[in-house]
């Protein structure tokens, strides 16, 4: 009786921690929510049953079992591996742990309050998706079912989460370790990264390859339809336990498919227990996040610089000393290459008039755009990134905001590298002429800049300063959402300013996309040298 | 014989005019020029619906007039309607120009009018023109009081002797003249030359995108023309768009009005409700429009659903009144007429819309049952559904039917209902665009203010120097102290003041320790000190430079240890040093130097070329502490530098301190810790709320055997059992100068704290403590400290017995 209601106290806690499950002031706002929430799934079920009927009625992939039990195991699989990455911080390293081991219960009372925490948060999840996928597949799926299958989805509600969260506590487990020993050794967190990267570019690379020449898409969909029809059969034969699981919803359902999918359930709850939880309190005690030190003996020189050099110096050791960052900049080399071959393979697959030449170079620059805006998010919080640092900043005599240029400088060569990179493959890949490849690499090194600059520029209004000196991480930074969605919109607005231009008068088209191209640039340049010389100063924290 | 009569009318009634302007007041005079203006109106009004003979003329079949004629006659009638514009708003509002055009160039106009009154009347009716027609008669009456008005505001100028600047007024005139006159182009003038040519403006053609262009670029010239001139001249320029908006639209309408031809589509209402608005200063009917007139005509404009020639009155009288449904509204926030909108007017819209659409719903059903063919906002026809084909099978399997007449009335309500949804979250989609917009047009207003406080502040450290080169020291007297001048801070929007008329002086060669509570002002105080934070009021000076006026001196002579610790992880400890090095701009001689003394004195040798991820607390401080002493400063300030670390790491930097002062620096560091400030310092300040309590040599306190803690408590208010019985003496050097008249407002402030009880709330560790003690009933003994405290400060330099109880 003590230990259900330290346990409760203890959920209790936790639960009222997060904000989803703050308590309700009122009995109105209860109400209220569950009102919304039921809205919510209903909402979620009308578009699952949308997409369902197009399915069956347009795209000729039919909802059946078979599909279910595909779609069930993959979002189940995304989910272990979600909880296995996520259970490392939220269960062992967790910062509430210290708080939580003060209190008079037991290890293992405090391991299974958080693991019912997560299997709240993981149902609540379930609810507003698996569930409504399973009313929409009850009403538009293809496979007959009966009233059974009603009955049997409280069950699998109640099952499901318990698979991701325990299987993902026992994983958390090895995978900690793997993550602390690449974080130990920088460098080899990089490589890692990017022979990760580099396999999956490679099997990008051979799918794509695979496209047949010339591209023919309406007589290539129905044979895509039966290969991806064989596809799921083949490899719902290896879902074990997952099939059973399904089995339960259906008219073919036995007593056994019940047996094991309670037991399953009831199994990686003990495994979770006996693996994951003896160990809960020996990594918390043991691990602390003293990171190694590390001595760097070639710089012992006392070298002057120029105050932008210097920032410049800084910046870029640290982004070398970063693996996070040198693997976003190296990754960024490597994916904008391959985004451009793939679209361009599709594009040159498929036989294109003079408009269709006009659309391509329009989609290019949009996908293109798309993908090295985003990389420039990481640039809008290049201010708040200082967080407390900034008052070296601030204190220093020296015209301190040369280190934003400094950062978007050392950005700039990353960024440069990778579109280089990409218009080097464009060239190879293409039937464009060289001229126009030419004229589009500008096109996209003015059009990124001047993006880049945007980026900066919100930053600069709007530094989170105290955030990063509090958090340690410009986490939720309003600045990189903002920072994407005008990528976006540039994205979308030079894509349809390429095709109105193009179509209009190809060669006139081209001078008046440079000319666009050129004045956002010098627009974006212009705007943010001002608010630099207004507002770098005035930052305050 | 006519043309006399007129001009004998006109003089009589001006005579009578003159006359009551010379015996009565200028209201009565306005109130008479408003209600001939309200008449003259109704005589516009009249005239645009009577339908001149000259739309219908073309050069080529034109039997009437010769070309120059032709040419003549229309230029004529058009500066004649906007003479009569002109007059029309003339009276309502007060603009000089209004008034210069009724004086300088109505005149004109009336005359020309008279000359070629005939020829008037001949492009009005036609070659069969007859004096006693009403037109004629009528038109009369219009040229007649246009005189009147035209000889009035002349005789005006002469009587007000309004000449001064006259030609900077006929300059402003003669560019103001054609753009009014562009805004009542005449939409027969091409038609009338050139006849229909030209292809239909559409599908983004080059006319098509210069009328576009034109769509976007007339509200923002508009906007950047008149957004500083006074309110009567934006209002004015807003009554007389509405009015062009009126002229145009109506210029092909006849009084022949049936039930098809009523201004019910949505960019015809907009002309209609947009003058409601702009004369009747409306809001509901100004929001309705702003939100759902504007995105229709922008529709109108980008899909023009108008294909007749470029030069057909029809095509013109589309563009002109799109343009104006587009735009007119717009320039109502623009330029500052109505305020921006809120929740609440949208909703005011939607409501508004929503009748409206039910409105034009039963009506298109109601007419069409009963043998008329409407389709007003595009609801009957199949005009949208052409370009959105999969809303067919909506709006014909959704029909709502009832006999009308002897037909059917019918009302297709699911595709109304579609309709409805679509455009109010096009509404939704068009506010947040309008409130990005403010936010640019706001931020920009502000970077233009920043941009000249900083030029004007140039200019005034500059005239503040009389000569001397700005690199000098604003304050000569002051170049070996730190002096805060009346120094107060606040944050933001906030009510109260963080620290408030502080008044200090620290002089060379001292250790200045500075104290308080948590959250009482002291990392704010050394925060404005090192540039990090502004100052709200008063100022602060370094060594002679002003921190805010001189930031770069001034800071170039200071050094700062923040008490946060905070630097780069990913550096080593040499590389941030010398990137705080580069930024002082020291020699590679001087830092190798100083960094070498300092590495070995603070026992770094080992973990100097490591990175400062790997550092402890106290070895992060000391990378801090050296590179704040990397350029050798005058100035030094640490704030909590002994915060968290080992007994010997802060002897070291103790040490530090008082070897820096010793060679005649300054050292300014706050502290909690007593018995460092104690061992440390020179003079010490003490803090509490903001304000400063007081300043003390700690010579002084020493020789009188005074502790620095129980001192300290007192100012805090909190009672110790040793500060029995012992006696205070402190003399006038104890003090800073400042501190006596500071002392004298202490009362008053403490007075004022009482009333600022929010004030209160920000504090800490040192309120909890007060909240404990007034629970335990030690409130009166606080306030009998306070009182101690304040006579110690207010009779310095007497004895004073501090006894328990008192």
């Amino acid at each position: 009786m003590a230990t259900y209601a330290r346990m409760r106290a203890l959920v209790g806690m936790q639960l009222t921690n997060r904000k989803k499950f703050k308590k309700m002031k009122s009995k109105l706002h209860v109400l209220l929510y569950f009102l919304l929430r039921i809205l919510l799934i209903a909402v979620i079920t009308l578009v699952a049953g949308a997409v369902m009927w197009l399915c069956n009625s347009v795209f000729s992939i039919y909802i059946t079992q078979d599909l279910l039990l595909f779609f069930i195991a993959f979002t189940q699989i995304i989910s272990i591996l979600g909880y296995t990455h996520s259970l490392v911080d939220n269960l062992y390293l967790s910062k509430d742990n210290a708080i939580l081991l003060q209190f008079p219960a037991r290890h293992s009372e405090i391991f299974m309050s958080k693991m019912i925490v997560n299997y709240i948060v993981e149902f609540s999840r379930n609810l507003s998706f698996i569930l409504p996928v399973l009313i929409a597949f009850g009403i538009m799926g293809v496979t007959p079912i009966d009233i059974g299958y009603w009955f049997t989805i409280p069950l699998l509600l109640v099952i499901l989460p318990l698979i991701p969260l325990f299987l993902g506590a026992i994983l958390s487990i090895p995978y900690m370790y793997i993550r602390r020993l690449l974080k130990s050794v920088p460098l080899l967190q990089t490589f890692v990264g990017l022979g990760l990267l580099g396999i999956l570019v490679y099997i990008g690379v051979k799918i794509i390859q695979l496209i047949p020449v010339p591209l023919r898409l309406l007589a290539l969909y129905t044979s895509f339809i039966e290969w991806l029809t064989g596809f799921i059969s083949s490899v719902d034969s290896y879902l074990y336990g997952f099939q059973n699981i399904v089995n339960c919803l259906f008219p073919n359902r036995t007593a056994l498919d019940f047996v094991i999918t309670i037991g399953i359930g009831v199994v990686i709850v003990i495994l979770a227990y006996v693996l994951a939880m003896p160990l809960f309190f020996r990594i918390i005690s043991h691990f602390s996040e003293r990171s190694v030190e590390k001595k760097h003996d070639k710089v012992k020189i006392n070298k002057q610089r120029t105050v932008f050099g210097s920032y410049f110096y800084k910046e870029l050791i640290t982004i070398v000393r970063t693996p996070g960052k040198l693997f976003g900049y190296l990754s960024g080399i490597i994916s904008f290459p391959f985004l451009l071959f793939a679209i361009n393979y599709i594009f040159t697959a498929i036989n294109t008039s003079s408009i269709g030449q006009s659309l391509v170079i329009g989609f290019n620059i949009m996908i293109g755009l798309v993908l090295a805006t985003a990389n420039n998010s990481s640039i809008a919080t290049t201010i708040s990134n200082e967080g407390a640092e900034f008052a070296v900043l601030k204190t220093a005599p020296s015209q301190t905001y040369k280190i934003v240029w400094s950062k978007i400088c050392v950005h700039l060569i990353f960024s440069m590298l990778s579109i280089i990179a990409g218009f080097i493959c464009l060239g190879v890949i293409t039937d464009l002429p060289v001229t126009e490849v030419f004229f589009l690499l500008i096109v996209f090194v003015l059009i990124n800049t001047g993006h880049l600059l945007w980026s900066a520029q919100f930053d600069l209004l709007n530094p989170r300063l105290n955030d990063v000196a509090l958090k340690g991480s410009a986490y939720n930074n309003p600045n990189v959402g903002k920072s994407i969605l005008a990528g976006l919109l540039t994205a979308v607005g030079f894509c349809a300013f390429a095709i109105f231009f193009l179509l209009d008068n190809y060669l006139g088209g081209w001078i008046k996309l440079l000319i666009a191209a050129a004045v956002f640039f010098v627009l974006r340049l212009l705007l943010f040298m001002a608010n630099l010389k207004v507002y770098f100063k005035r930052i305050e924290f | 014989m006519t043309e006399l009569f007129i001009s004998l009318g006109v003089l009589l009634v001006l005579a009578g005019l003159i006359l009551i302007s010379f015996k009565t007041n200028s209201k009565v005079m306005t109130i008479i020029l408003r209600v001939l203006s309200i008449i003259l109106f109704a005589f516009y009004v009249y005239f645009v619906f009577a339908g001149d003979f000259i739309k219908s003329i073309t050069i080529g079949v034109n039997e009437i007039f010769t070309n120059a004629e032709l040419a003549w006659i229309n230029i004529l009638r058009w500066l004649n309607n906007v003479c009569v514009l002109v007059a029309v708003l003339a009276p309502w509002f007060k603009v000089r120009t209004l008034n210069n055009i009724l004086a300088f160039v109505a005149p004109v106009i009336f005359i020309l009018n008279v000359v070629f009154f005939r020829m008037h009347l001949e492009a009005i009716l036609g070659p069969n023109y007859s004096l006693t027609d009403a037109k004629s008669i009528l038109f009369a009456f219009e040229i007649a009081l246009l005189g009147i008005f035209a000889g009035y505001y002349l005789f005006k100028k002469i009587k007000e002797r309004d000449f001064s600047d006259i030609g900077k007024q006929l300059g402003i005139m003669a560019g103001i003249l054609p753009l009014l006159m562009i805004s009542v182009f005449p939409q027969n003038f091409l038609f009338n030359f050139l006849g229909e040519v030209g292809e239909g403006v559409e599908d983004f053609t080059m006319i098509h995108r210069i009328y576009i262009y034109i769509a976007v670029l007339a509200p923002i010239l508009i906007t950047f023309g008149f957004r500083k001139a006074s309110e009567s001249v934006r209002r004015s320029v807003l009554v007389w768009i509405a009015m062009a908006g009126f002229n145009q639209y109506f210029f092909t309408f006849t009084f022949d009005f049936s039930p098809s031809n009523l201004p019910f589509h949505l960019c015809n209402t907009a002309i209609l409700l947009i003058m409601i608005a702009y004369i009747f200063k409306c809001k509901p009917v100004f929001y309705f429009t702003y939100f759902v007139n504007v995105i229709g005509a922008m529709f109108a404009i980008l899909l023009p659903n108008t294909a007749t020639p470029m030069t057909s009155i029809s095509s013109l009288h589309f563009w002109f009144n799109h343009w104006y449904a587009f735009f007119a509204p717009i320039l109502g926030i623009t330029l500052k007429i109505f305020p921006r909108p809120n929740f609440k007017m949208m909703r005011g819209a939607i409501y508004i819309f929503s009748i409206y659409l039910v409105a034009m719903a039963v009506l298109n059903g109601v007419l069409n049952g009963l043998g008329y063919s409407t389709d007003y906002f595009f609801l009957y026809e199949n005009f949208i559904v052409g370009k959105f084909e999969f809303l067919r099978p909506i709006k014909d399997n959704f029909v709502l039917e009832f006999a009308v007449g002897d037909g059917t009335a019918r009302i297709f309500w699911l595709y109304d209902l579609i309709v409805w949804v679509a455009y109010v979250f096009m509404m939704f989609i068009t506010w947040l665009v309008y409130s990005y917009c403010y936010k640019i047009s706001d931020h920009y207003a502000e970077l233009r203010a920043l941009y000249k406080i900083d030029i004007l502040g140039i200019r005034q450290l500059k005239k503040q120097m009389a000569g001397r080169p700005i690199t000098e020291p604003i304050y000569m007297e002051g170049v070996n102290m730190i002096k805060f001048e009346h120094f107060s801070k606040r944050y933001g929007n906030a009510k109260n003041y963080s620290v408030r008329d502080f008044n200090l002086e620290v002089n060379d060669g001292e250790v200045f320790g500075f104290l308080g509570h948590n959250g009482s002002g002291k990392s704010t105080t050394i925060k404005s000190l090192v540039g990090i934070q502004s100052i709200t009021e008063g100022r602060i000076l370094v060594c002679g430079y002003d921190i805010e006026k001189q930031p770069l001196q001034a800071k170039r002579l200071m050094g700062y240890v923040s008490d946060n610790h905070a630097v780069y992880e990913h550096l080593t400890g040499r590389e941030y040093i010398n990137y705080v090095a580069d930024l002082y701009e020291v020699s590679e001689t001087d830092r190798t130097a100083r960094l070498d003394k300092y590495v070995k004195m603070f026992n770094l040798q080992d973990a100097i070329d490591r990175e400062i991820k790997g550092y402890s607390h106290g070895m992060k401080q000391k990378v801090m502490v050296i590179s704040s002493l990397i350029h050798d400063p005058k100035v030094w300030v640490l704030d909590e530098p002994l915060t968290g670390l080992d007994p010997t790491s802060a002897y070291q930097i103790k040490q530090c301190m008082v070897e820096h002062a010793s060679r005649g620096n300054i050292v300014f560091f706050s502290s909690h810790v007593i018995e460092v400030v104690e061992k440390v310092c020179d003079r010490i300040a003490i803090i509490k709320k903001g304000e400063l309590q007081g300043v003390y040599s700690l010579k002084d306190l020493h020789e009188k055997n005074i502790s620095l803690e129980e001192l300290y408590l007192g100012n805090m208010g909190v009672e110790t059992s040793n500060s029995t019985n012992k006696e205070i003496d402190l003399d006038e050097k104890s003090t800073n100068e400042q501190d006596q008249s500071k002392d004298e407002n202490l009362e008053q402030n403490k007075e004022d704290k009482k009333a600022e009880k929010p004030a209160e709330e920000n504090e800490t560790g040192a309120n909890e403590t007060q909240k404990e003690q007034a629970k335990t009933g030690k409130k009166v003994k606080e306030t009998k400290t306070k009182n101690l405290i304040k006579s110690v400060n207010k009779k310095s330099g007497k004895k004073i017995k501090i006894t328990k109880g008192e």
